[in-house]
């Protein structure tokens, strides 16, 4: 049975016993049962990414409206301008589509694609609420990482074919960059690996039950997640690939319609990840008080991770292109190992 | 090897930059070749927003062209409105009364610090900082506000006349200027707790760019830009016009040139502005703001240049007068115009990302390069 | 190690202004429900002034005309025997071209040409920004 104060977790695992319980007097094979189970959770997923773009852009919209003493939108939809993502969604879908003349076309053509893909598969592996996840790999966190290191040959790819050149520096410009800031955010991450001894996320979070990691000498790795993730997902102080004042809009100068909107909705998805990583990582996941459902309190987090992100974008300048490197490489680098050196003298000395 | 690897397709790639770019300024067009970021030559190309104003000043009456004069810097029109008036009045030998005087030296300080808030907002944005663009336009906006009460125009003032000034203070207008200046006082140390002294502003900026003494003379810089490289020029204190000689104000000054340099000077200059407007409202007293000057102007034939410190440098017009109610020769100095010359040399060897970070730092306008 | 600190320290700074920012009511206006109050100066469209009898007070003197600098003041004079003063049959004013220097009502001797306090005069056409003497006497 269920119950209000029950989260949406048990809620999910109650309808799978359920439809369990269904499928075995009905003599539905195992196989089939596994898509239908895994086949709901991936459209309910895509529901929930597409929400979290709409939030989240009307979220940067309002804060940055806010921390620059403006109201951001306030007309469409009538309260506060709620309906603008909205508004601005069917814009993007009614825009032309166009090619510039001497483009390689599919290059062009594939290049939203693939950096959306792989976007939507890092939640799959995401914990939010306990057995509300889509896909508990023993490789998890592996997993995310390996399919968003993909965005940075999307980007290239994108600002390699539109044959501009703007697009190209901006293009190599991310690729240089994402794949610098790739490694500290592995061994950032690394660290909480090492006091679990799992990759598995669910494990992770459990790890979490009495102590957020924030709370211990992880704290290190937790800085130097959120600076790395801010490059790898290109926001401000990071945001180099599309410099707006010296590349016009970087990589997806060229990009227009649709095609711009798969950009800007990766963006956003990625920087959904990246938080919901650092709070599954390091603030405990959905792990809370007894009374708030676990989902609630696993977004909660994530969108604090999400409104810090946005409020070094509205504050800081960009850093110059050699800067960052000279930053994620002598500076990050180093001390994500010395954060791991730390953590493995911590882990020792506990036991 | 490396004359193998060059001859064998690698290239200079040659970036047009502007005039359509979301950080030239205007219509700036630069002509960049470039060996991947890093740029080997640099060419500015303008005249994109050419107006032909000189040749209109000639066929337009002395009083119209302080209107035209709006149009030059049109972020500092107070300035270009006294710099247009000197040399009329000098050529007619008018002695503008005292009040007319003061409240020429406080608009053209209030601009000064309204030009100087713009080049604080747009240089963040160049950097990448967005919010304090805002933060810089809401100061401006109280500035406007003032001189929408004096002048009725947020923009194009054309306040000054020959012999005085158009209209007398509203009397709500020294209050105004008083509660501003304590108003902008403690913003100002915010501004540098947000961008001043932000590491990362400071990354990008300082060592940038850097003119020498030598150099910045030889390029015959003026304003903040020869100012940063340590040369102790300002015209309100080598030819003081008007009535600065009264004031007790400092010429900030910076040591290296570089783009760091030049933006604290102007943010020094600000707080000197506020100083020299305050002595200005306590100077002021009631009295007459026009000379006696016939309706129809027609200064003696002859000619003469006046200039000005406006917030970009040294304006300064010299015309050729007939006799006649229209100025025979009309010739504008654009402090911007000759301050972008040194941007090819500036450039060369910085990056790409230098570039808007340098042309931000010398602080030009387009409608005064081209006019 | 001291510049990593005073690094973040300046950063954690910055940062503060920006959150205190984000809890103050924001200075825009919400353009065309509400407006900002006008200074009475404000220079807008022109207007023709009446005198106390409700007769034009213009009497196409042209000085107007000549000290506009971009010539979008034209008119057509004719001489009232009856009345002995001159008035005028058209007075146009193309605000198309204007750009609103104020010099006019200065030089105006009868303080009969006056700027409204209007600066919402967009139009679909550019010749509807051609005023006539009827929509400019008011």
């Amino acid at each position: 049975m269920i119950y209000a104060s029950q989260s949406l977790g048990d809620l999910w695992n109650w309808l799978l016993q359920q439809f369990a319980e269904l499928c075995g007097s009905l003599g539905i094979p195992e196989v089939i049962r596994y898509m239908v189970e895994k086949g709901a959770y991936a459209v309910g997923l895509l529901v929930f990414i597409s929400l979290t773009a709409l939030v989240m852009i009307y979220m940067e919209r309002k804060v940055s409206a806010h921390m620059q003493l403006r109201y951001g939108p306030m007309w469409t939809g009538g309260w506060h301008g709620w309906s603008q993502t909205i508004a601005d969604m069917i814009k993007l879908l009614l825009k032309e589509d166009i090619i510039p003349d001497k483009a390689d076309r599919w290059v062009h053509r594939i290049a939203p694609i693939v950096i959306f893909v792989p976007s939507l598969i890092g939640f799959l592996v995401i914990p939010f609420d306990k057995y509300l996840i889509g896909a508990d790999l023993n490789v998890g966190i592996l997993l995310v990482f390996g399919f968003s290191s993909i965005a940075v040959l999307s980007i290239f790819m994108g600002g390699w074919a539109s044959n501009n050149k703007y697009t190209l520096l901006g293009g190599l410009r991310s690729a240089a960059q994402m794949i610098s800031y790739e490694l500290p955010l592995v061994l950032s991450v690394l660290g909480v690996i090492m006091t679990v001894g799992s990759l598995k996320m669910s494990d992770i979070v459990m790890a979490q039950k009495d102590v957020w990691f924030l709370f211990t000498p992880n704290l290190l790795g937790f800085i130097i997640y959120i600076i790395a993730g801010t490059a790898e997902v290109n926001r401000t102080p990071f945001d180099l690939p599309e410099a707006e004042s010296e590349l016009v809009s970087g990589y997806n100068t060229e990009y227009s319609g649709l095609k711009y909107g798969f950009f800007m909705l990766s963006e956003f998805t990625n920087t959904f990840i990246i938080s919901a990583i650092a709070a599954t990582f390091f603030m405990g996941g959905w792990n809370g008080p007894s009374w708030l459902p676990g989902i609630v309190s696993f977004l909660a987090k994530t969108y604090l991770i999400v409104f810090l992100l946005m409020w070094f974008r509205w504050t800081f300048p960009r850093l110059r292109v050699d800067r960052l490197m000279d930053f994620g490489w002598k500076f990050l680098l180093p001390l994500s190992f010395f954060n791991i050196l730390m953590i493995a003298v911590w882990v020792l000395v506990k036991k | 090897m490396i004359e193998q690897l060059k001859n064998s397709g690698f290239e200079e790639m040659t970036l047009n930059m502007g005039p359509q770019h979301p950080s030239t300024h205007g219509v700036l067009h630069l002509l960049l070749k470039m060996d991947g970021e890093v740029i080997t030559e640099a060419r500015p190309d303008i005249g994109y927003l050419h107006r032909g104003m000189e040749k209109i000043a000639e066929k337009r009456t002395w009083g119209a062209n302080i209107a035209l004069s709006d149009r030059w810097d049109y972020i500092a029109s107070m300035s270009n409105n006294f710099a247009a008036v000197l040399g009329p009045e000098k050529l007619m030998s008018i002695t503008v009364p005292k009040r007319a005087e003061y409240i020429r030296v406080i608009m053209a300080e209030l601009n000064r610090i309204a030009s100087h808030l713009i080049f604080f907002g747009t240089y963040g944005i160049d950097i990448g900082a967005f919010t304090p663009f805002f933060y810089a336009f809401r100061e401006r906006e109280k500035i406007l506000d003032l001189y929408e009460s004096v002048c009725g125009a947020r923009l194009t003032y054309n306040y000054f006349r020959i012999g005085g000034v158009s209209a007398d203070l509203p009397e709500e207008f020294i209050p105004g200027v008083k509660a501003f200046i304590n108003y902008f006082r403690p913003k100002l140390k915010e501004y540098d707790t947000l961008l001043s002294t932000n590491p990362i502003f400071m990354d990008r900026t300082v060592g940038v760019g850097a003119i020498t003494k030598e150099e910045a003379i030889d390029w015959a810089l003026s304003g903040p830009n020869i100012r940063a490289s340590g040369v102790n020029f300002d015209l309100r204190k080598d030819d003081p016009y008007s009535v600065y000689s009264e004031f007790d104000f400092n010429i900030p000054t910076g040591k290296n040139g570089d783009c760091w340099d030049r933006y604290m000077v102007r943010m020094n200059e600000m707080k000197e502005s506020a100083r020299i407007v305050e002595q200005a409202l306590e100077k002021l007293e009631p009295g007459d703001i026009m000379a006696k000057v016939a309706k129809v102007i027609r200064p003696p034939a002859g000619e003469i240049y006046t200039h000005v410190e406006a917030p970009k440098g040294e304006l300064g017009v010299y015309c050729i007068s007939d006799g006649s109610t229209m100025p025979y020769r009309y010739k504008v100095r654009g402090p911007s115009f000759v301050n972008l010359a040194i941007l090819q040399k500036m450039l060369k060897g910085l990056r790409i990302a230098d570039v808007v970070a340098v042309l931000g730092s010398i602080d030009i306008v387009l409608g005064e390069v081209d006019r | 190690m001291i510049k990593i600190f005073t690094y973040t320290w300046a950063i954690l700074k910055g940062m503060a202004i920006t959150f205190k920012y984000f809890f103050i009511r924001p200075v825009t206006v919400q353009y065309p429900k509400e407006k900002i109050k006008i200074s009475p100066r404000w220079r807008g469209t022109l207007k023709q002034l009446r005198n106390e009898q409700g007769e034009e007070t213009c009497d196409g003197c042209r000085i107007c005309e000549k000290i506009c600098p971009v010539n979008c003041i034209s008119m057509e004079v004719y001489k009232d025997e009856k009345k002995n003063r001159r008035f005028t049959s058209s007075y146009t004013v193309n605000f198309g071209r204007c750009m609103f220097c104020g010099l006019c009502v200065e030089a105006c001797p009868k303080k009969c040409l006056v700027h409204t306090p209007d600066f919402e005069f967009c139009t679909y056409e550019r010749e509807s920004l051609i005023l006539t003497k009827d929509k400019i006497l008011r």
